[in-house]
């Protein structure tokens, strides 16, 4: 056999049957499991039948494999095996049913064959085949004989020989189905094996009584079945997963496992995914998530989430030390997780019921209590009593904050037995500086344990917490109207945990039951204030009216009696919108606005009273209304309040008509008036005697405008203080004083004035003060009225000029502001009069900083005896600011020298903005218009494209030095444009180095078309001079020379130092460009001349008339 | 030339036939438009992740500025050219070089060069 080639064995084992292919035959054999297995007693007994019923000396049960015949039983052989190229039951196979071979050494086929052609070799040969119900051939049934049976078979031997190979069929078949059904019995026992485990597990879990002892029962369950190391509990809630429980870990693996980066490691994925992670190799990987369950010596971990409504509740984790978990074991895992999510689900669920019926009775309970509850105690103990006992508190109260914010008041605390009460005063920071800010905010204040908490460590280091008992507490504040107005909190005296529905809880028996308290406490201070008014209304001067809402009284307090003289019963009837009395149009209106509830309360509003009193003198009473109106603003009741002000109203007329009668004369006496009280101080006057001292005498709210009188004797002397009439009346106890002086007016002028003062006294003849009389006594009128005429005619160019004038004196004071100022300023004239006007509108700049007069260019005006003009952004009343243009002005006297200053101003911000306006739009419409040359310049390369690069580039530069010209006459706003920038600038990008081009000529302006003509034509030249001409060598360059002179302007364009010139063939562009377009704009003639020593362009035309 | 040779250079140009042609430019000079966007939210986006060595800024954008784009380039420190057709205007970028529109191409190569050498 092993001489042989693989390739002699491919032939041998190469079968033809029409019927079925040696691949299915070979796979069904395989099937049955037979090949190789030990020896059987029934084959055996199949095998020996065989040979006894032919009288053979061999009886065989074969199969035939891909490398072998194999026998299964045989009877004569000895062997087990035979090689497949000396195999005659392979052609039995081939043939239908029954193969019958009298004499071997007849047949071609085994004639050659070594068991046939041995000596003592195998003559004859009887198979049956084993066939497969599909037809499939797997071996043979057969008997051999060494000597040749001429008759071959009989009839019977041929079915005896099929009822053999049917029956090894049958046995075939029978151990088949046996095995499957064993293989079949050990999977499920296998898995029922792990279920059994998996439901213990489960149940163990539910009835553990704490995560950490779940882990325990689920590792000790689990540990043999699924050679389990360690198991791991993960809660996840909305704040993240945490370790809950662990088993078969040692404290400090436990501790490593708690920590949040452990925690994200092991359930990162899971959290993100919430899909089950398995983790293999974990001793061989360097990943970092593994970190952990490296070094705790573990290799595979898996992870399996616990979804409760496709809500991540937790992560189970399982490690071992060994090999990953089988695809089995995997399954398991998450079967057990969704027992243990489902599990923990429901518990939550039945945990959440029972909590909210409970609350749902507190609720309950505490309504019912609170109804019937008036005594704001009383409200508060139901409530803390039944929160207490709904939360299993030692100690609830409310602490009321103080109006200084920082103390809260606890009036009584509800306690367990053994709790101290906190009934009194506390100053809240006394328990943690952190309740007030967060209180204030509205937020719950959560400690559930002061012992662990690190905002009380300080405090309970202190003993503070303990003294009173406090382990852990919940602080719930209510806020009203933005205030911290009380707060409810809860203590217990151990450690507690407070949820989030505790929380909402807590805080809603806070909300209702304060809401109780306040309502009734308003209760209570009505029935208070219901008494204090009632007292108020008895005893009341005044008189109290109240009627309804048709106007019908329905109550009226003594006073009302006791001003009519009528009872109250007759009072009773009266109704006031019925009154016909009620005429006065003002106050009908009032009670009309009142009883409508329109307004709040009527202003005071007089009217006659006669319609009650019915006799004697009407009595005039000031009423005022008010409506009273329910929650819902209507109005329900009108209160009048009355007061009889007759005899007020009388003396107010009589002091008014003497005012009256007084002012009059004082307008009307052609003299200046002033009146001065005991002490000389001046209390009243007529404007007369400020026209005639023109400088402020009458009391004013700025005593520092009152001007120093001077004035002097004819004999020149200076008037002193005590000389003047008034200082006589009051200091030396005179009746009269008089006297004549050279008064020294506030315009600086003098004018002769006679000063007569007259004392002032009363019955008694106590001196009450003094009037003095001013009279004018310059007799010049005439040029007083000429004066007057210039001035009329002034101030009526003043009133109604647009500019705003200002007039300063010579400490810059304003003096005067026509209205026209008073508008630019949006000061009226006297909140500027007197005062710098730097100070009131010109004092800040606009980023606010101080304007030091010393830098007003205004103020410049008068030291420099000059004009100045220019433009400044004033200050407007609100604080804004606003550009003006202004010209100051230094006023001079007779003698040069400068007594004030005149200022113009004119708001000139609307013309501001529309040069801004203007601005934008020209630079809009450059840009637009580059942008078309660009556009331009883009299709024109387009067009080009491929076409000769040169022509790109001088396409290019000629718009290029369009674009330039324009943006040059943008910037002089379409105007002119200066010959030498546009020369320049033309030339500037065909500039190499330096003294490229020598530039000469007088600065012209040049109108817009003419500008463009002459960029052009200058980049003609150039382009040229770059390609062909002077610029073509490195030391080449051009001279641009112009003049005017004769009303001419001459231009020249030489080029020196390049190479020889030869004319042109044809006329290009450059030159049809020069002499052409810019001979037609200019006017004149154009000349290029291409002389062998350079290019010479001359330019000979009118001057451009914007430069004549 | 040869400091543009290669250069990947992001196109921002909202007018196609300038941008055309701006690209022809550049691939004279030896870039490579490595993108090439006419819309601000484009721009800004591939400002944000392209690879580029330069780019090209127009910076009127069919009424918006093109400064949010030049704002992720200068992050990304990759170095910018304006152009512009406002002759002479500030940008908030005083360290970008700026052409006027129409620009020739020997102004392109001037800036992209300067600016490449920053």
């Amino acid at each position: 056999m092993s001489s042989r080639t693989a390739q002699e064995l491919g032939q041998l084992t190469v079968w033809a049957s029409s019927d079925w292919r040696e691949e299915d035959r070979l796979v069904a054999l395989e099937r049955y499991g037979i090949l190789g297995s030990a020896r059987e007693q029934v084959f055996d007994d199949i095998a020996a039948l065989a040979a006894d019923l032919f009288d053979a000396p061999i009886g065989v049960v074969n199969f035939i494999a891909s490398d072998r015949q194999w026998f299964k039983a045989e009877v004569g052989i000895g062997a087990d095996t035979l090689p497949l190229d000396v195999s005659i039951c392979r052609h039995a196979i081939l043939q239908p049913e029954i193969m019958v071979v009298p004499d071997l050494k007849d047949d071609p086929r085994f004639a050659n064959n070594p068991l046939v052609d041995a000596e003592d070799g195998l003559r004859f040969y009887a198979g049956a085949q084993l066939k497969t119900a599909d037809g499939l051939p797997l071996g043979t049934v057969c008997v051999l004989d060494r000597a040749p049976r001429p008759a071959g078979i009989t009839e019977r031997q041929k079915r005896s020989m099929a009822m053999l190979a049917q029956q090894v069929m049958g046995q075939l078949e029978l151990r088949r189905t046996q095995a499957l059904a064993e293989a079949q019995q050990a999977r499920a026992e296998k898995h029922s094996r792990r279920l059994t485990l998996l439901a213990r597990a489960s149940a163990g879990l539910l009835a553990a009584s704490d995560a950490r002892s779940m882990m325990r029962q689920l590792l000790e369950t689990l540990a043999d079945g699924f050679a389990l190391n360690a198991c791991f509990y993960f809660a996840q809630d909305r704040k993240g997963g945490r370790l809950a429980a662990a088993a078969g870990l040692s404290p400090a693996e436990e501790e490593t496992a708690a920590r949040p980066d452990t925690v994200q490691g092991m359930c990162g994925e899971v959290v993100r995914t919430n899909k089950a992670v398995h983790r293999t190799g974990i001793q061989a990987s360097t990943d970092p998530r593994d970190i952990f369950l490296r070094q705790a010596g573990f290799d595979t971990y898996k992870a399996v989430p616990l979804m409760a409504q496709d809500r991540l509740i937790g992560i189970l984790g399982f490690a071992r030390r060994g090999k990953p978990f089988s695809p089995g074991e995997r399954e398991m895992l998450h079967i057990l997780g969704g027992h243990v999510a489902t599990a923990l689900e429901r518990n939550r669920a039945d945990a959440d019921l029972a909590r909210a019926a409970e609350w749902l009775q507190l609720q309950l309970d505490l309504s019912e209590q609170l109804r019937d509850l008036t005594d704001p105690k009383a409200i508060k103990a139901a409530a803390t009593r039944a929160l207490a006992l709904h939360m299993g508190v030692d100690r609830v109260g409310y602490a009321e904050l103080e109006a200084d914010g920082l103390h809260s008041f606890i009036e009584e605390d509800w306690t367990a037995p053994d709790m101290m009460p906190l009934a009194g005063r506390h100053l809240i920071s006394d328990y943690g500086d952190f309740f007030l800010p967060e209180c204030q905010a509205g937020r719950a204040v959560v400690i559930e344990d002061v012992d662990t908490d690190p905002r009380c460590a300080e405090l309970a280091a202190q003993g503070v917490y303990a003294a009173i008992g406090l382990r852990s507490q919940l602080v719930v504040p209510l806020v009203k109207g933005g205030r911290l107005v009380v707060l409810m909190f809860l203590h217990c005296s151990r450690p507690r945990r407070w949820s989030e529905d505790d929380i909402a809880q807590v805080r809603e028996v806070a909300e209702r039951s304060w809401a109780a308290v306040e309502r009734a406490r308003v209760q209570l201070s009505l029935t208070h204030s219901e008494a204090r008014f009632r007292a108020l209304f008895e005893q009341s001067p005044a008189m109290i009216q109240v009627f309804d809402t048709l106007g019908n009284t329905l109550q009226v307090n003594p006073a009302v009696e006791k001003a009519f003289g009528l009872p109250s019963d007759v009072l009773m009837q009266y109704n006031v919108l019925r009154d016909p009395q009620v005429r006065e149009k003002g106050y009908r209106t009032a009670l009309e606005e009142v009883f409508s509830g329109k307004v709040r309360r009527a202003p005071p509003s007089r009217h006659s009273g006669a319609r009650l009193a019915g006799h004697g003198a009407a009595p005039v009473l000031e009423t005022v209304g008010f409506p009273i109106k329910d929650e819902a603003g209507q109005v329900r009741e009108v209160v009048l309040l009355s007061h009889d002000v007759t005899d007020r109203i009388e003396a107010e007329n009589r002091l008014r008509a003497s005012e009256a009668r007084l002012r009059a004369v004082l307008r009307a006496v052609p003299v200046g008036l002033v009146f001065a009280d005991e002490f000389g101080r001046i209390t009243g006057g007529n404007s007369r005697v400020e026209e005639i001292l023109q400088h402020p005498v009458l009391p004013s709210s700025r005593p520092e405008e009152y001007g120093e009188w001077i004035a002097y004797h004819p004999d020149g002397r200076r008037v002193e203080g005590h000389e003047y009439p008034l200082a006589k009346i009051i200091m030396e106890d005179a009746e009269r004083s008089e006297m004549e002086a050279l008064y020294q007016r506030g315009d600086g002028q003098k004018v002769w004035l006679r000063f007569v003062a007259s004392a002032i006294r009363d019955d008694d003849g106590t001196l009450l003060g003094g009037v003095v009389a001013t009279l004018d006594l310059d007799k010049e009128r005439r040029a007083l009225e000429r004066l007057g005429d210039t001035s009329r005619r002034l101030d009526a160019i003043l009133a109604n000029t647009r500019m705003a004038v200002f007039m300063m004196d010579e400490q810059q004071h304003c003096v005067y502001a026509n209205t026209a100022a008073e508008e630019l300023t949006g000061y009226p004239f006297g909140d500027l009069v007197g005062r710098r006007l730097h100070d009131v509108i010109h004092c800040k700049k606009p980023d606010g900083s101080h304007y030091p007069a010393a830098e007003c260019p205004i103020d410049r005006a008068f030291p420099e005896r000059a004009q100045v003009s220019g433009e400044e952004l004033f200050v407007a009343p609100d604080g804004s600011f606003y550009p003006v243009y202004f010209t100051a002005s230094a006023v001079l006297n007779d003698n040069g020298e400068p007594v004030g200053t005149v200022i113009e101003a004119r708001n000139i911000a609307e013309e501001k903005a529309a040069e801004r306006h203007q601005q934008l739009l020209i630079d809009e419409l450059n840009h637009r218009a580059k942008n078309l040359l660009a556009i331009v310049q883009g299709i024109a390369g387009q067009t080009l494209k491929g076409a000769e690069p040169t022509l790109r580039r001088a396409l290019e530069g000629r718009l290029s030095a369009l674009a330039g010209t324009h943006d040059l006459l943008t910037r002089t706003r379409w105007e002119n444009a200066p010959m030498r920038r546009v020369i320049d600038d033309a030339l500037a990008p065909h500039a190499s180095r330096e003294g490229v081009f020598r530039i000469a000529g007088p600065d012209l302006p040049l109108d817009p078309k003419t500008a463009v003509s002459l960029s052009l034509a200058m980049h003609e030249l150039a382009t040229n001079a770059v390609k062909y001409g002077a610029l073509s060598l490195p030391d080449g360059h051009v001279e641009v020379v112009w003049t005017t002179g004769d009303g001419r302007l001459r231009l020249r364009w030489q080029e020196h130092g390049g190479p020889r010139v030869d004319p042109p063939a044809a006329r290009g562009f450059g030159s049809r460009m020069l002499e052409r377009g810019l001979a037609a704009e200019l006017g004149g003639s154009v000349r290029i001349d291409y002389h062998a020593t350079g290019v010479v362009c001359t330019v000979d035309a009118p001057l451009p008339e914007v430069a004549r | 030339m040869s400091a543009l040779r290669g250069k990947r250079v992001l196109v921002v140009e909202d007018e196609p036939i300038v941008a055309m042609h701006l690209e022809d430019m550049l691939e004279d000079l030896g870039c490579e438009v490595a993108g090439s966007y006419a819309r601000l939210e484009e721009a800004t986006a591939a400002a944000a992740v392209g690879e580029f060595d330069l780019a090209i800024l127009d910076v009127n954008l069919g009424g918006a500025e093109s400064f949010p784009v030049a704002e992720v380039l200068s992050t990304r420190g990759v170095p910018f050219v304006f152009a512009t057709g406002y002759g002479g205007r500030e940008t908030p970028f005083p360290q970008a070089h700026t052409v006027a529109k129409p620009y020739r191409q020997e102004d392109l190569e001037r800036a992209l060069i300067s600016s490449v050498a920053r």
